[in-house]
């Protein structure tokens, strides 16, 4: 393998000083990785994503992009190599698809005013061809569904060029369909450009389809963590979800989880 | 990496047309310069005597009698609709700031109580301070006092949870604004009838304060404060959008969200000082300009600030052009218009 993208070191980390969302928390994601964070509501998943955005600051612990304490890099020079994919978003409702797709080229452009030029505008085209959302470019967010908003976000995090992406439930509000678009795309440009993939997701299915690692945690500790064959078996995601679980093979041997009645 | 991922954008990237609404928004900006500088030509000339164009400008006349058109238009007309120019622009753009970093389309200076904290600042200034002091210190008292406000709205805005909601900001400011009317009433009620008569009036919200030694000042204020803005524009559409996605995209949250509250409020605080408070120049106009040019702040602000002045300078030519002579403060003008408009925008949610 090559050098770690990030590195996460015995994090720890509560919100209302009680119950603790992340408890002792190591691991390390590598270039290239494709990485789904699985495991029930309230896991710590989320937090950990946050950790590594630097949006949430742990308690205790360290975490490392590239060797640098996250905390020490300026946040232009961070969003130009990490960029984020949130759940949702509301407040955009009154700027164009076009317009949040640019504001992911903030971290590109001179820190002030920074109109776009050409080569913005460019890549803006793309991501929203790559994504689908090249005809409702001029559309207003507040006039499209949550799936062409969420495809919106992904453009806007594509657009800045990042080295590795992070995904907070990013088909939450996809249909089928949307969702394979999505995660074809990730797959595609993380083969292609070895972008390192980072997704927290409920869908199991979708994570064993697509990811080549899973990490899997329970009330803030990493339970699991390797490739989806390995750990997507019946004992431990009874035990982690607390109800019967079956995993079967589909026709291209990818592991299949069900619950049973 | 991200290089080549750039590349492959670039290379994918299909030719298209600028934005459709960039031409509408160049025609928009350049519409509210022009009637910013026919405000400034025009309304000087309307009032209780109607001077002649002609004669302020000495053309056609004996230039040896004394012009009695060109010193009214020199001494009264023209350092009020310059003040009036001002002080639009910075409430227009303090409003356009407010809704950005509050993500609340309610707040403005006068709505979130900054006013009325700027209002008890200069109250205070004038009631203890010597006369001679008085005039000097009332921008900085009231500067402090705004910034009082400010303080109090930023923290209840930062907590997370229910209390952070849009109605209840705009009540926080109610709450505010109940307080330093109080206080306010007991400065009244502490001074001489004079001085009481003298707060009345400015307490009303108006421009003839403007001499062209105060216009000029604002407006070095303003201007310096609005080219930080301007700067500030770009951050501020991703704050806009939320914090946590400013902050995904790289902007460094807090420092951003003080210079620009700062800058705004400071704006905000020096027209009160000179205007006294006048309301819902910073909720209309940048409201109207949304619909027309959309959310962009890099054109936003310089809007805002256009199409503030030119309200702020008509609302006070249309009360000083009233019929009877009666020179209303613009501050009654812009509350008659500005109150039903922020009901229907509280109501439309």
């Amino acid at each position: 393998m090559t050098e770690p993208v990030f590195q996460v070191e015995a994090v720890t980390h509560s919100f209302d000083g009680v119950a603790r969302a992340l408890d002792g928390v190591s691991l390390s994601v590598m270039r290239g990785e494709f990485i789904g964070i699985i495991g029930p509501n309230g896991a710590g998943k989320s937090t950990l994503l946050n950790v590594l955005t630097g949006w949430i600051v742990p308690e205790a612990g360290a975490v490392r992009f590239r060797g640098t304490a996250i905390g020490a890099i300026p946040r232009r020079a961070y969003a130009r190599e990490v960029a984020v994919v949130p759940q949702r978003e509301e407040g955009a409702g009154a700027f164009t698809a076009e317009e949040v797709v640019l504001m992911g080229r903030y971290a590109h452009q001179p820190p002030l005013v920074g109109f776009d030029d050409a080569e913005d505008r460019a890549i803006a085209r793309g991501v929203l061809a790559l994504t689908g959302m090249a005809a409702m470019a001029q559309r207003r967010m507040a006039t499209l569904s949550g799936g062409e908003r969420q495809r919106v976000l992904v453009a806007r995090a594509l657009a800045q060029c990042p080295e590795a992406l992070l995904l907070d439930e990013p088909t939450a509000s996809l249909d089928l369909g949307h969702q394979r678009d999505v995660f074809g795309l990730l797959e595609r440009l993380n083969q292609a450009h070895g972008l390192t993939v980072v997704a927290v997701t409920h869908d199991i299915n979708l994570a064993a389809l697509y990811c080549r690692r899973l990490i899997v945690m329970k009330e803030g500790r990493v339970v699991a963590d390797g490739a989806p064959e390995a750990i997507l078996r019946e004992d431990l995601l009874t035990s982690l979800y607390g109800v019967p679980i079956d995993v079967s093979r589909d026709p291209q041997g990818h592991p299949r989880v069900g619950m049973l009645k | 990496m991200s290089a080549g991922l750039r590349e492959s954008l670039l290379a994918g990237a299909s030719e298209s047309a600028a934005a459709p609404r960039a031409g509408r928004s160049a025609l928009v900006l350049a519409g509210l310069a022009v009637a910013v500088v026919l405000c400034a030509l025009v309304c000087p000339l309307i009032g209780a005597t109607r001077l002649n164009f002609a004669a302020v400008f000495g053309i056609g006349i004996d230039a040896s009698a004394p012009n009695v058109d060109r010193h009214i238009f020199m001494t009264t007309r023209l350092p009020r609709v310059l003040f009036g120019l001002v002080a639009g622009a910075a409430l227009g753009l303090a409003g356009v700031v407010y809704q950005a970093i509050l993500r609340n389309d309610l707040a403005e200076p006068f709505t979130l109580g900054v006013a009325g904290g700027a209002t008890v600042g200069a109250l205070l200034a004038f009631h203890l301070a010597p006369m001679l002091w008085a005039p000097s210190l009332m921008p900085f008292s009231a500067l402090l006092f705004a910034m009082l406000a400010v303080v109090v709205i930023y923290g209840l805005a930062r907590r997370r949870g229910p209390l952070s909601s849009p109605a209840t900001l705009i009540l926080a400011g109610v709450t505010l604004n109940f307080l330093f009317g109080s206080v306010i009433l007991l400065i009244q009620y502490l001074s001489n009838p004079y001085q009481t008569m003298l707060m009345l009036r400015w307490l009303m919200g108006g421009l003839d304060t403007g001499s062209l030694r105060v216009a000029g000042g604002c407006a070095a204020i303003v201007v310096a404060t609005a080219v930080v803005l301007f700067g500030m524009s770009r951050r501020l559409n991703l704050l806009a959008v939320g914090d946590q996605a400013a902050h995904h995209l790289g902007v460094p949250v807090e420092s951003t969200r003080l210079i620009c509250l700062g800058a705004a409020s400071a704006m905000a605080a020096v027209i009160v000082a000179y205007a006294g408070p006048i309301g819902f120049v910073g909720l209309i106009v940048p409201h109207i300009l949304r619909r027309l040019i959309g959310a962009d702040h890099r054109l936003l602000l310089p809007a805002a600030a256009l199409g503030g002045a030119a309200f702020l300078a008509l609302c006070d030519t249309a009360a000083r052009a009233l019929p009877g002579g009666a020179e209303i403060p613009v501050g009654i003008v812009t509350a008659f218009l500005g109150a039903p408009f922020f009901l229907w925008l509280l109501f439309r949610r």
